[in-house]
């Protein structure tokens, strides 16, 4: 993966969000990850409305989504994505503590890209994560609201 | 010469000698005798009459010879006189006949005969007439004669007995008929008195009535008669007592058939009476009201529970309107059913009308039928009428209380499927939320683990102390490692029982999709995700052939799951376990059967199986919650589960199901 790829984690555990990025770390992920600890906040940012952290046009990103999150919880922040038509290009991996096959159902139905269910079991954890990792190394990510 | 005259002188004498003879004879004999000379039709003149004539009639020779027939005999003699005179003309015979005519000396009877006597020519010239006259002694006589032939008739008839009995109560005549009746004969009833034949009465009785006919003069009445067999038979007696023969005749009718006649229309009459009685004590004891009307709407019957309610005789309000009992308006609405029946001839049933009463309205269900007389028409009706006031009350009752019912069950319905909503919705929750911190729990304590590995890196090249270093390995390899492990332990029971109970919740969320399930698939299907715990164990396992039935497989999938699972791990200390499932159809239903030879369920505990969290063994791996979902998915199918065990030597699941 290119590393100008920014990795953007709506996550409102900050433990998980520290567990994700450690993890992804040590399978040498090192590019830059933005952590927003709910719905609103990470659209907020991918339809450039946040005025703390600005989202340039062009920039590659990869989002990691949990489900259950306050205010908007990730099934709706996937939908508006998927509605854009420049965002829907981003892809989404939803990292998630649910396994209920309706949920996972409906977010491939959206448009997610993978679906990952966090084990408790820590060794399975950084088992998915690594995996996530590998994948993000081979996956080509469009820019969004670029030029090409 | 003188010869000739004293021969005519002799002739003379001689004529005259018999004409006196003659005419002595004449006015002797005690016959009347007279003389008529017929002058043309119905013209009779007398011309002589003898003595007897005026000595019978009082009238004297000079008042009827000369006389016309008509102006001595009276009418009606008269006429038929003239008739008889008229016969003996045409005919040329002597007639005869009897006569009774009224003469100055009395009613006359006499058997008159007339003679004609015929001129030359044949001319009927005059009649010749004698009137015998019947003296009153010969009159007796003949009556006499009369009365004792009339008797004897009378003796012979069939139509009664006949005594003639002396004051001594002795028979001295009987008569023929009477013989028949009793079966003696006359000589054997002669030499009988009355109380031998008497079937009631003692002979001091027979005394004593013979007393009282002889006061009274006559006496009817009704006795009964012994017959010569024995027989005892009905009699009417008529007695008569004969004051100057001083003796009775009787008359004897044999009444037995009338009697017996008399007793069956008594005997009719009597249970005529005692049916009417009864028919009015039923009627009057039916708890509604029994009436007849006519046709103008008065009560022709009622019985005595309208009496009752009218607070009236039953025979005063027999004869009444109904328009004198209600109001108009009410009493005609009676009334309009009442001419339906009448004009149709066909019964109108359950009407519900109101019924104004002493103690208030009440509610009445009234049939009516057609009261038809025995020529067919239709004179009035017939109706009963039940009083159902309490029932539509009750009924109102009822139905208030089942509307309140129903809404209260909606209600508790709505509330209830929203708190099982609720319910599950903070199942899932919580359960959901509980392994977020969970994740960090088991997260962050690996990531002690791994920096306890940095820690024992360093402190390998540390300088410290021996003694420093031990006492700090000390807490490093086994305090902190020994509190890891009870941490790791407990988060992985914990996350066991939430993947669980998020199972539990789905259960209940969870739309069910319905299909045909070929069971023998799937449950090869459940079988294969167990094969290496089945070789493991040891455990045989025996599927026999499954009817299809009818659910969702995923649930149902999980269901037999669960239950194999739990055979498996209930029959592992078993060398020699055996797990069986089979099946079999009955009726619309699907059964299966999961039988194991393991531990067994001991009877206390089998209905606590069932309980969330409630493990029957906790020493043994598991969350409490596999038979609790088995369970909710049955239900959600409309199944059962039951199971058979015995302590020791196995279980059988019975799990009943939809069939296809």
């Amino acid at each position: 993966m290119k590393n100008e790829v920014k990795i953007i984690i709506a996550e409102d555990d900050e433990g998980h969000a520290t567990l994700i990025e450690k993890n992804l770390r040590r399978s040498g992920i090192l590019n830059e990850t933005i952590w927003f600890k709910d719905g609103q906040e990470t659209l907020d940012y991918l339809f450039q409305k946040n005025k703390k952290v600005k989202r340039e046009s062009g920039d590659s990103l990869l989002l990691l989504l949990d489900i259950r999150m306050p205010k908007l919880d990730g099934t709706e922040v996937l939908q508006r994505v998927k509605e854009d038509k420049e965002l829907r290009k981003m892809p989404v991996i939803m990292i998630t503590t649910t396994d209920d096959p309706r949920e996972v159902e409906k977010c491939h139905d959206l448009g997610c890209s993978s679906y990952l269910t966090k084990p408790i079991d820590y060794d399975k954890f950084v088992e998915v994560i690594r995996k996530l990792g590998l994948f993000l190394l081979v996956v080509e990510v469009p820019t969004i609201n670029g030029k090409n | 010469m003188d010869e000739k005259i004293t021969e005519r002188k002799k002739i003379e004498d001689k004529l005259r000698e018999r004409e006196q003879l003659l005419s002595s004879i004449y006015n002797t004999v005690g016959d009347v005798i007279f003389h008529l000379a017929v002058e043309g039709e119905e013209h009779y003149r007398f011309e002589s009459v003898n003595a007897a004539f005026s000595i019978s009639t009082g009238l004297p020779k000079e008042a009827v010879i000369g006389k016309m027939v008509n102006e001595v005999i009276p009418e009606p003699s008269l006429s038929m006189v003239l008739g008889k005179y008229r016969q003996a003309i045409e005919e040329k015979t002597i007639v005869r006949w009897e006569e009774t005519s009224d003469y100055p000396t009395g009613r006359k009877t006499g058997e008159v005969s007339v003679a004609p006597v015929f001129d030359d020519s044949g001319r009927c010239t005059h009649l010749v007439g004698s009137v015998h006259v019947i003296t009153e002694r010969k009159k007796a006589e003949e009556e006499v004669r009369q009365y004792a032939e009339q008797y004897n008739k009378m003796k012979s008839t069939d139509l009664f007995g006949y005594w003639l009995v002396d004051e001594n109560a002795k028979l001295l005549d009987v008569n023929e008929h009477y013989s028949r009746m009793s079966g003696y004969t006359r000589e054997e009833l002669l030499n009988l008195t009355v109380p031998e034949l008497e079937g009631l009465e003692t002979s001091d009785e027979t005394v004593k009535r013979i007393q009282r006919v002889i006061e009274a003069g006559t006496m009817q009445f009704e006795s009964k008669h012994r017959a010569k067999d024995g027989h005892v038979f009905d009699v009417e007696i008529n007695v008569v007592y004969w004051y100057s023969k001083r003796k009775f005749i009787t008359f004897i009718n044999d009444i037995t058939e009338r009697k017996q006649a008399e007793l069956q229309i008594k005997d009719k009459t009597e249970q005529l009476k005692l049916l009417s009685e009864e028919l009015e004590i039923i009627i009057d004891s039916i708890p509604g009201l029994v009436f007849y009307k006519d046709s103008n709407n008065r009560f022709i019957r009622v019985n005595k529970y309208i009496a009752d309610a009218y607070k009236m005789e039953k025979s005063k309000l027999e004869g009444m309107s109904l328009f004198d009992l209600h109001e108009k308006k009410q009493a005609q609405a009676y009334y309009e059913d009442d001419l339906v029946v009448i004009r149709s001839g066909k019964a109108k049933l359950n009407i519900n009308e109101p019924w104004e009463t002493e103690t208030g309205l009440r509610w009445v269900n009234t049939s009516k039928v057609p009261y038809v007389d025995e020529t067919g028409k239709v004179v009035g009706v017939i109706g009963i009428s039940m009083d159902v006031t309490e029932r539509k009350v009750l009924e109102e009752e009822l139905k208030k209380h089942r509307q309140h019912l129903e809404k209260l069950v909606e209600k508790r319905t709505r509330e209830l499927n929203l708190s099982n909503k609720e319910l599950e919705q903070v199942l899932f929750t919580t359960s959901h939320d509980l392994r977020s911190p969970l994740v960090n729990v088991q997260g962050f304590t690996k990531e002690l683990d791994a920096s306890i590995q940095n820690l024992l890196s360093i402190l390998s090249d540390a300088d410290i102390s021996q003694e420093l270093r031990k006492k700090i390995m000390a807490i490093v390899t086994d305090d902190i490692p020994e509190s890891i492990k009870y941490i790791l332990k407990s988060t992985s029971k914990m996350d066991g029982l939430l993947n669980g109970l998020l199972r539990l919740s789905r259960v209940g969320r969870q739309k069910l999709t319905m299909n045909e399930i070929d069971m023998n698939k799937l449950i090869s299907e459940v079988v294969s995700t167990f094969e290496h715990q089945i070789k493991d164990n040891n455990v045989k396992l025996e599927i026999w052939e499954l009817p299809k039935c009818y659910g969702n497989s995923n649930l149902i999938n999980q269901v037999f799951s669960n239950l194999i699972e739990n055979a498996i791990k209930f029959t592992n200390k078993n060398q020699n376990a055996i797990i069986n499932i089979s099946g079999e159809k009955t009726g619309n239903r699907s059964v299966y059967y999961v039988k194991d030879n393991g531990i067994g369920i001991d009877s206390e505990h089998k209905d606590k199986i069932y309980d969330i969290f409630h493990q029957l063994n906790p020493s043994k791996k598991g969350t409490g919650l596999g038979l609790t979902i088995v369970k909710r998915i049955i239900d959600k199918h409309n199944g059962s589960i039951d199971v058979e065990s015995t302590p020791k030597s196995g279980s059988k699941f019975i799990i009943e199901l939809p069939g296809t």
